[in-house]
């Protein structure tokens, strides 16, 4: 066993995630995800949701029990699509919500409309970004650097 | 023929052109004001290929703004556009350029239906050249006529004038 890992597991104040990698790493498994960890992910979607919904329409979202079972079954959906790390899946989500087609933000901003309309929503973000191919910043930046230099 | 003074390509941008270009509301108008601005040809030999392109995605993306596309130009699409402006109408000044892209916010060119691409873009400059030829033709044409019958030159008139007064 390596010091690092000695020192993690000797250490007092490590936290359990800590110890849990150190742990796993030491045994040689691959560490499988804790409640917690799918919590964290859940709370950040629902975070991002909230942030989201207040910001467009001026009021805070009424969150409640099928809307929990719903952004579970987003991120279900998400994981589903090849993302796998927590971090991709908080981005894939903010991405959906961020982008999310007009006619859904003005008539059904629901993550119970999301979770139902998913494959709908997903296709046409994606059939959106790959048509207008959208114009970057950078671009922007450099036809900037070229007109005024 | 006076030589035209090269503008910097920051006072060839839209917004610039367009408050100096109020009064401009046709070709006719165009070509009255074209000799006061440089030519695509003479802006690329003064700051190069890529600059002057630059200058036709800046009026580009200008004209993406003020119109509603379901399917906008996308980075490819403004690239191959300003590439071949530059490279096919060196001839156009930047007034021209400015009333193209100006004519095609007002919808003469006629309805965008929510998209724009290359060959749409290209139809623009292609239908505005011709029209352009044209009118300077046309007006080349008058001109010519007047100085050689001198019919309505201001000398004939004189002349006509004076002869009317011996008669009387």
């Amino acid at each position: 066993m390596s010091e690092d890992l000695l020192r993690i597991l000797k250490n007092p104040h490590a936290s359990k995630q800590q110890l849990r990698e150190a742990l796993a790493t030491a045994l040689g498994v691959e560490l499988t995800e804790s409640k917690s960890d799918k919590r964290s992910v859940f709370s950040a979607c629902k975070g991002v949701f909230e942030f989201c919904y207040s910001d467009y329409s001026g009021f805070p979202y009424a969150f409640s029990a099928k809307d929990g079972v719903a952004l579970a079954a987003i991120i279900k959906k998400i994981e589903g699509l090849g993302v796998d790390s927590d971090q991709q899946i908080i981005k894939t989500f903010e991405a959906l919500i961020s982008k999310l087609p007009d006619w859904y933000k003005n008539n059904a901003f629901s993550l119970t409309v999301i979770n139902k309309k998913f494959n709908e929503i997903t296709t046409s973000i994606k059939r959106s970004s790959v048509n207008s191919g959208g114009i970057s910043a950078d671009y922007r930046a450099q036809i900037a650097r070229d007109l005024l230099a | 023929m006076p030589t035209i003074a090269l503008r910097s390509l920051a006072t060839c941008l839209p917004n610039v052109l367009n408050k100096e270009l109020q009064a401009v509301r046709s070709v006719t108008d165009v070509l009255k004001v074209a000799g006061d601005y440089p030519t695509l040809g003479k802006l690329k030999t003064a700051y190069g290929h890529e600059k002057v392109e630059a200058l036709i995605k800046e009026h580009l993306i200008q004209m993406s703004k003020l119109v509603n596309l379901v399917r906008p130009l996308n980075e490819a699409k403004i690239d191959a556009i300003a590439e071949r402006v530059v490279s096919k109408y060196a001839v156009l000044t930047v007034a021209d350029i400015n009333f193209v892209f100006n004519s095609a916010i007002n919808g003469d060119f006629g309805i965008f239906y929510e998209s724009l691409d290359v060959p749409k873009v290209m139809t623009w400059f292609a239908a505005y050249f011709e029209e352009r030829c044209n009118t300077a033709a046309e007006i080349s044409q008058t001109e010519a006529i007047n100085d050689k019958g001198g019919n309505f030159t201001k000398k004939y008139a004189k002349k006509l004038l004076d002869k009317m007064e011996k008669i009387k």
